[in-house]
């Protein structure tokens, strides 16, 4: 159900569309499209990343692929778990509020924020092992080769800046779950806010077989 | 949403909406989200970077006056050019036209009472000063020595300088670019008003668009290639350190991707400005206007697949090489076109030379001259010959100075009765544009030849047989910002002059930002008008001038 | 309200199946990882990725409703990307060993 077949019904208890727009759903299609450029550009962002590692992976194959066995697949594998889950209560929020179930997205909404925090976590504790394991780049690193230091450094790099979406992420939509506990819903935000979340989602799901499951063969 | 046409004169004062820019305050201009408001902002801060820009444009100029170097040092030198080109690209010419002009103009000439996301225009303008402001700070307080390009391994691993701040600096002001991307594109979707479809867009409107796509294509890979610039320097994670197994070459890939689509941005809105100017001028409808919109959308495309081009000599495959030169070679096509077709506007017309015209004409004249030399560089043999010396930056200089800037000083005298509902004084203009076309060339065509001859750029000792040509081109630049100071000055006079008032269309132009009054309201339009016509509808076709404003219905 | 009630439970199924599809994909894509494909690994390993990503953005991001402007902008900037890479690789996999 996309925002475009929003019923009139919700108009009155709402907040009022925002100029230039002169009715929500027209603003929320706006919002939608517009969100939706700038997850255009984000593709182009993490593309850069992925096309270091591409570059990385095919100048030293068999270092690169040996380093890879290092990274923990039972961690990466439950945050992906974790994050997975997180966009299916997303999603469900992003659609209560068309149905005006106000409860039910507030809730949903606090519940993506904590499943992203879980993540955040998670991911905390496994740099916290990684750098115990000497597997970072520079001065003590454990594994030899070219390919080796590539792979880390694109792997603090990549798992990083993905980190740092997830956090603005998770800080806006635990603000905005505050926020739609009281207010009136705001329906052009949420498909918003759920369009940026599944993306950061969808990266992870790029993220995981490239830095967890290559080389495992 | 639309209402009946606009009639033909406006109303009386006492019904006249106020203007936008009567103010209650100073601080509601920092809060405002109009989209005029927001173009003279950035107007400000654009002129300001200028200055800056401009600063250091006058003491590379004075110190190459001498084979020897007058009074800096090599390092000294190094941050200059740096600053110049810094502060001259990011700052000053890719958002000139678009941040200025697209700010204000989109919306009026597509019937529109702001754009899509006004709040987040506002934040764009805050995006691109503060982070202009921290790339200033950057650069002054100890500097950047690397030259604009940042090239890897010296700018990760061995220049002595704020390279961070900088990248942090110009990554926050990428944003406001994208912020500008998104905004427009949404806007021209979804804010068209009636009658208004895509073939009946102004040329103006269509040049927004087009940048707007490479806005969000391209800054986001700048964006991500200063980001591993910051981790391989400052946490030591390298990805572009030869002793790491890492390629520099990867580097230059990434910043051209988008550094070749930024010049496009730099020319795309100035091709924009000189299509409004010169059909008004010449009191004809554009030369082919379907081609004219497909060759700004083709620029805009094919211009992401040439930046192999910016490294024939870099150590890339040469196999590489001939791919990015033959697509460098076709996306000439679609400028030519355009060249073309502006001469061809000019036929069977109703030519005035009014300043804005001369600075179009000029425009042309120096484009053409830019690109028939970027065909010399696409050429590998000539271009290895070339690279990185004077003859470079000559090519490039005739582009984004004699093109975009000529092109903003246009769109300035043309705009400037509808931004800030002044005239100006007419005879100064003419005198200005034809000084600065002449100081223009005197500085920039001795750079050909002296880089032909040899000379590297970057350099501020050199040998002495090029001093006759380095002297003739420091003699031009004088002349040069003598032409740019002059508008400057006279155009700031107007505004603390009540003489000088201007009526809503002083060229009898036929887009619909002239339909309203000079400067708007608020609201753009008391009623939003209803598009009847093409634009530019000066005369029938067959027939002599006859200017339509494209809300006017059919007789 | 009854009918707030099951519309709230048919969007929990709705979305559930979709969950349940990604989960199952993510234990394939383990399991792809160990088998002995001799080189194939990331290849499979990356399709199963973007069958994944389809679903996410056809199911929970509202592609398959939504407007074809904004499925161009999907596809273009996914095109954008190939660009990227088609172009750039004209150098890598063409120099001299």
């Amino acid at each position: 159900m996309s925002s475009a077949t929003l019923s009139q019904e919700h108009a009155d208890s709402d907040l009022p569309p925002s100029e230039p727009w002169s009715n929500i759903a027209e603003e929320t299609e706006a919002a939608s499209f517009g969100m939706w450029l700038f997850l255009g550009t984000e593709v182009l962002f993490f593309g850069g990343l992925f096309l270091s590692y591409t570059i990385a992976r095919f100048l030293y194959p068999q270092d690169f692929l040996e380093a890879a066995r290092h990274t923990d697949i039972y961690l990466g594998a439950t945050n992906t778990i974790v994050l997975l889950t997180s966009s299916l209560t997303m999603v469900v929020a992003v659609r209560g509020a068309d149905l005006g179930a106000r409860r039910l997205v507030w809730i949903c909404l606090a519940a993506t924020a904590a499943l992203g925090a879980l993540f955040l976590t998670i991911k905390g504790f496994e740099y916290w092992e990684d750098i115990r394991e000497h597997l970072v780049p520079g001065r003590g690193f454990a594994v030899q080769g070219f390919g080796a230091t590539l792979f880390f450094s694109l792997y603090w790099i990549m798992t990083s800046v993905h980190a740092v979406h997830l956090t603005v992420g998770v800080i806006l939509i635990a603000r905005l779950a505050w926020l739609m506990r009281s207010e009136p819903l705001r329906l052009p935000d949420l498909p918003v806010y759920g369009l940026y979340w599944h993306f950061v989602d969808t990266v992870w799901i790029f993220l995981f077989p490239l830095l967890y499951l290559a080389g495992r063969a | 949403m639309t209402d009946a046409a606009i009639g033909q004169g406006m109303p009386k004062a006492a019904e006249e909406p106020r203007s936008y820019l009567d103010t209650e305050s100073f601080v509601s201009w920092l809060t405002t989200t109009d989209h005029k408001r927001i173009a003279v902002l950035y107007a400000i801060t654009v002129t300001f970077f200028f200055l800056v820009g401009s600063g250091a444009m006058a003491l590379i100029r004075y110190e190459l006056t001498s084979p020897q170097g007058n009074i800096l040092s090599d390092e000294a030198y190094n941050r200059l050019f740096t600053l110049h080109g810094v502060v001259m690209v990011w700052f000053f010419l890719i958002p000139s036209i678009p941040a200025i002009f697209g700010n204000f103009l989109l919306p009026l000439m597509i019937g529109a009472r702001d754009v899509a996301f006004p709040r987040l225009n506002l934040a764009s303008w805050y995006l691109n000063f503060i982070g202009g402001l921290f790339v200033l700070y950057a650069l002054l307080a100890g500097g950047v020595d690397t030259g604009w390009t940042f090239y890897t391994p010296l700018s990760t691993m061995f220049a002595n300088g704020n390279v961070i701040a900088a990248a942090v600096g110009i990554f926050i002001t990428g944003f406001s670019s994208i912020a500008t991307g998104i905004n427009f594109i949404a806007t021209v979707h979804l804010l068209r008003t009636e009658g208004m479809t895509w073939f009946r867009l102004p040329l103006f409107v269509w040049a927004m668009y087009a940048v707007s796509l490479v806005f969000i294509l391209a800054t986001p890979v700048l964006a991500i290639t200063l980001v591993l610039i910051m981790a391989e320097r400052l946490f030591g994670l390298p990805v572009f350190d030869p002793a790491n197994g890492g390629d520099p070459l990867l580097f230059q890939h990434l910043f051209w991707f988008y550094s070749h689509p930024a010049v496009y941005i730099m020319i795309l809105p100035a091709m924009g400005v000189v299509s409004e100017v010169i059909t008004c001028f010449a009191r004809r409808q554009v030369f082919g206007y379907t081609f004219m919109v497909f060759s700004l959308v083709a620029i805009a495309i094919i211009g992401f697949f040439v930046w192999g081009h910016h490294m024939f000599v870099s150590g890339m495959s040469s196999y590489a090489g001939v791919v990015f030169s033959l697509i460098s070679f076709v996306v000439a096509v679609p400028s030519a076109i355009k060249v073309f077709n502006w001469t061809a506007t000019l036929y069977r017309g109703q030519i005035s030379f009014e300043s804005p015209m001369l600075y179009a004409l000029g425009f042309v004249g120096l484009f053409t001259v830019g690109g028939l030399t970027g065909l010399f560089l696409a050429a590998i043999p000539v271009d290895v010959h070339v690279h990185d010396t004077y003859f470079i930056i000559a090519h490039f200089h005739y582009i984004m100075v004699g093109g975009s800037v000529s092109a903003l000083y246009a769109a300035l005298h043309f705009w400037w009765p509808k931004v800030t509902g002044k005239l100006y004084p007419e005879n100064w203009a003419r005198f200005a544009a034809i000084l600065m076309f002449f100081g223009f060339n005197f500085t920039f065509f001795p750079q050909f030849l002296v880089g032909y001859l040899g000379m590297p750029r970057r350099y501020h000792v050199y040998p002495p047989e090029f001093q006759t040509l380095q002297v003739m081109s420091s003699t031009g630049a004088s002349v040069l910002a003598l032409a740019y100071a002059l508008p400057i000055v006279y155009l700031t006079w107007t505004l603390f002059n009540r003489d000088w008032k201007a009526p809503d269309n002083p060229w009898g132009a036929t887009g619909l930002e002239w339909q309203t009054s000079s400067p708007p309201p608020k609201e753009n339009f008391r009623a939003l008008p209803a598009v009847h016509s093409a634009p530019y509808h000066y005369h029938e076709t067959g027939e002599a001038p006859d200017p339509r404003a494209q809300d006017e219905a059919e007789q | 309200m009854n009918g707030q009630r099951s519309q709230i439970r048919s969007l929990w199924v709705e979305s559930g199946v979709a969950w349940v599809a990604l989960i199952a994909l993510l234990a394939l894509n383990m399991a792809l990882a160990f088998l002995p494909l001799n080189g194939l690994n990331v290849a499979a390993n990356l399709f199963v990725a973007f069958v994944m990503a389809a679903i996410s953005g056809l199911f929970l991001m509202g592609l398959r409703g939504d407007s074809a402007l904004v499925r161009l902008v999907a596809i273009g900037s996914l095109f954008w990307l190939v660009v990227m890479f088609a172009l750039t690789f004209t150098d890598y996999f063409t120099r001299p060993v």
